[in-house]
């Protein structure tokens, strides 16, 4: 009986906004204003309850002294200073938002180049005896569309390189429209699965 | 607790006790130093031996039944059983341990005759069958008498004080046990028999007959100290009961009888007596069944797994190897060494793309059909880290945009949007067209702010703008914008700008607004890793355009036949992937062989 009531909310409410897609009439439309209305809150607040769990767990380190727990005593204070500075300075500011800024972008671009190293890395240790054929397979065809991707193609301009290009284009397109059809055909079934059992998708 | 302490052993009493519970010393104030009237000491003239009790004559007689019974035989002289039985009863050496009896005419007795007397008389009654006469009191000294001595004794003397017993029942029970033979053909062994010292009748009262012969009001004619005199019948013998007696107690399969004679007097009595509760049944051991094979087995291989880890041995951590970590730093200094060198020569930009991909044309063609003053909503849903990527791959075409007089608002389903939107500003002035000046603080350039509910929230804005972003940057309504004052929904923009670096981001937003989305044109810049997924959607029809990565950047720059970031980054870009290429391709070989040459150099080793 305990979970009759959410399930209940959770069927009726799935149905609302699908037949809201499909349908177009005027009240189904409202009511399913109002309900996005209310799931866009209830994000929201998902979301702060988020950060605050973020904020006790480091705030937890800190008080037990967990294993490096200076660094949790640097985002509670990273997180203070721009909290508080977001509410003097106001998000929109200039200033605020170029020392945000300062630090994200370069904190997450090399992060993101350690991350190509160690990619390539991985293809160098790869390349091994006992290789199998997937793996090979793998790191051609990754080989070859970096190749691609350098634009130093010779020949290209004639007809039969561009009727080869051409066909390796095709080869991503094809599994890009079989990924693209697969997701969409999974997501209708998980969302009528949804509605039809919600029960079931919640203990799972 | 204060009590009497014994002159004797020194061991600490209950007030009202009598006697000694350890040594049977007569205690303080008591019998033995005021001694009871009538109270007669065993009389051992005449007699080399220590004086003995009763019962334990008792028990020496019993051992003598083999041999034809001699009334007046003396008792068998066994110091070692006398000094056996007395230690393992833990009374010590006791000097009087023997309560004052005496004969009927009140004259003390001498053990023999006692001896004789006692015991007669009761195999005279069992013999007649008849339970025998007078009121005996309850089992004396301890409530656990064995069945061996409750037939030798003919009275049991109350206990003096029922503080005085303490003697463990099974341990006396043990030493009893190896004294006494018992005589299984003993008719007072068999069920049912009546046990002398159970009177029909008797009335034992503990604390009043304390009381009464601490009052005096007591004078036990026999000498028993706590006996009512006048329960006594004439016929009655006399006898010593040590109180230090070991409890009795019922044998397996012997029943409680409800006839009087079985009845302990003191039934009534809970706690009184030690071994009183007779009511102890040690569980009964269920023995499970066998185990089986398969279960055996299964418990023979758990002890062996749990001998064999005796030592606690932690998880082994991953740790990259040497070879590895020095594989890593030298391919980024190399790389980061050739980038720096091509950029900081400042060459022409050498080996631009010759393939211009279609959708980098209908980009162009798209846009060049925006008209002047449009409205272009920058929706930026990239994450910081590809800032760079995405920056440049769209400073072409905004910048394009902004000579045609567009307005700006930017929309973000993530919370970077924030900085983001002055960052892009900021790297498309890069490019050396001053846009900042006329674009920042103006109307031509808002920053909307984050949009929730992700698809929700993408298709709210198909529905109503302004109400799905009631409130924008630093928390001003969005219908205080002049320049969304025609804005009501998607449809009233000239064009919608999607910069991503997430497949599925460009994916979403192209299945919930393009269905609905009449007028604007929808144009698309990813980064290069979303080329494959997105493309398929520029194919359909649904995209209007799509610029990827950096190869498309720089296509598009050369449609426009402007230089622009993407060429100027277009060296180390391509530099950096060949030579990327380059060390995977080389180090992959010299890796393979190394490890052939490693592989056979421990076979031939091994």
């Amino acid at each position: 009986m305990r979970s009759l009531v959410p399930r209940a909310i959770a069927t009726v409410t799935g149905i609302i906004l699908l037949a809201s897609v499909l349908i177009t009439n005027h009240l189904l439309g409202i009511v399913s204003q109002v309900l996005l209305g209310w799931i866009i809150t209830l994000a929201g607040v998902a979301g702060l309850l988020g950060i605050l769990n973020l904020l006790a767990v480091h705030a937890d380190r800190v008080r037990t002294e967990k294993p490096d727990w200076v660094n949790s005593v640097v985002l509670l204070v990273a997180f203070a200073g721009v909290f508080i500075a977001g509410f003097i300075l106001k998000p929109g500011h200039h200033f605020y938002t170029s020392m945000v800024s300062a630090v994200i972008v370069p904190v997450e671009t090399s992060l993101l180049a350690l991350l190509s190293i160690s990619l390539a890395v991985a293809i160098i240790r790869a390349i091994r005896p006992g290789i199998q054929f997937v793996t090979i397979l793998f790191i051609g065809s990754a080989m070859l569309f970096l190749w691609a991707a350098t634009g130093f193609v010779p020949f290209q301009n004639e007809n039969q390189t561009q009727m080869l290009l051409s066909f390796f284009n095709t080869i991503p397109l094809g599994g890009a429209r079989g990924i693209l059809l697969g997701v969409g055909l999974g997501s209708l079934t998980a969302g009528i699965r949804t509605i039809i059992r919600p029960g079931a998708q919640a203990g799972e | 607790m204060s009590g009497i302490t014994c002159t004797q052993c020194q061991r600490e009493n209950p007030e009202d006790a009598l006697f000694c519970r350890f040594c049977n010393e007569p205690l303080g104030s008591q019998p033995s130093e005021q001694p009871l009237p009538d109270e007669t000491t065993v009389d051992t003239a005449g007699s080399d031996q220590e004086p003995i009790p009763d019962w334990l004559a008792a028990i020496r007689d019993r051992k003598q039944k083999e041999s034809p019974p001699v009334p007046n035989a003396e008792p068998a002289k066994d110091d070692s059983t006398l000094e056996t039985v007395l230690s393992s009863l833990g009374g010590g050496k006791q000097k009087n341990n023997m309560l004052p009896i005496s004969n009927e005419e009140g004259q003390p007795a001498t053990s023999d005759a006692r001896q004789a007397e006692w015991l007669s008389n009761i195999r005279s009654k069992i013999s007649d069958g008849k339970p025998p006469d007078g009121e005996m009191p309850a089992v004396g000294g301890e409530a656990g008498q064995t069945l061996q001595q409750a037939d030798e004794v003919e009275e049991i003397g109350e206990p003096v004080s029922a503080s005085n017993i303490n003697q463990p029942a099974a341990e006396a029970e043990d030493a009893l046990d190896g004294l006494a033979n018992t005589d299984k053909d003993d008719p007072m062994l068999q069920e049912g028999a009546t046990i002398p010292e159970c009177q029909p009748g008797l009335e034992v009262t503990i604390d009043e007959t304390a009381e009464k012969i601490d009052s005096g009001q007591i004078e036990p004619k026999s000498g028993f100290p706590g006996k009512d005199a006048e329960s006594r019948s004439d016929s009655e013998e006399t006898g010593e009961m040590p109180v230090d007696l070991p409890g009795r107690h019922l044998r397996a399969g012997e029943q409680q009888s409800q006839s009087p004679e079985l009845v302990d007097a003191l039934e009534d009595i809970p706690g009184i007596l030690p071994g009183q509760e007779i009511k102890y049944h040690p569980p009964r051991q269920t023995t499970a069944q066998s185990p089986s094979d398969s279960t055996t087995a299964r418990i023979s291989m758990f002890e062996t797994t749990l001998l064999a880890e005796k030592e606690e041995h932690g998880s082994p951590l991953y740790k990259r190897s040497r070879s590895s970590f020095i594989v890593r730093w030298v391919i980024a200094a190399l790389l980061l060494g050739l980038i720096s060198l091509v950029q900081l020569s400042n060459a022409a930009p050498s080996r631009l793309p010759q393939s211009i991909p279609v959708e980098i044309v209908d980009f162009y063609t798209s846009i060049s059909g925006v008209r002047a003053g449009a409205n272009v909503l920058l929706i930026l849903d990239y994450e910081p880290a590809y800032a760079g990527e995405v920056e440049t791959a769209a400073s072409a075409g905004i910048r394009l945009l902004a000579d045609k007089q567009a307005s700006f608002f930017t929309v973000s389903t993530s919370a970077h949007n924030l900085f983001l939107a002055d960052k892009l500003l900021t790297a498309v002035n890069a490019t050396g067209t001053d846009l900042e000046v006329p674009f920042l603080g103006t109307d031509r350039f808002t920053v909307l702010g984050y949009l929730p509910g992700g698809q929700s929230g993408m298709q709210g804005l198909l529905r109503d703008f302004k109400g799905s972003l009631p409130l924008g940057l630093n928390l001003s309504r969005t219908t205080d914008i002049p320049g969304l004052s025609t804005i009501h929904n998607l449809n009233s923009f000239d064009g919608i700008l999607i910069l991503t670096d997430n497949p599925d981001t460009a994916r979403t937003w192209v299945e919930q607004i393009q269905p609905l989305l009449t007028s604007p044109q929808l144009w698309m810049v990813v980064s290069s890793q979303a080329v494959p997924l997105v493309r398929p959607y520029i194919r359909s029809g649904q995209i209007d355009g799509l610029i990827g990565g950096m190869y498309g950047a720089a296509s598009f720059e050369q449609v426009l036949r402007e230089p622009g970031p993407a060429t100027q980054l277009w060296n180390g870009y391509y530099y950096a992937l060949v030579f990327s290429l380059f060390i995977m391709a080389t180090a992959g070989i010299l890796n393979y062989l190394g490890f052939s040459i490693l592989k056979t150099h421990r076979g031939e080793s091994s």
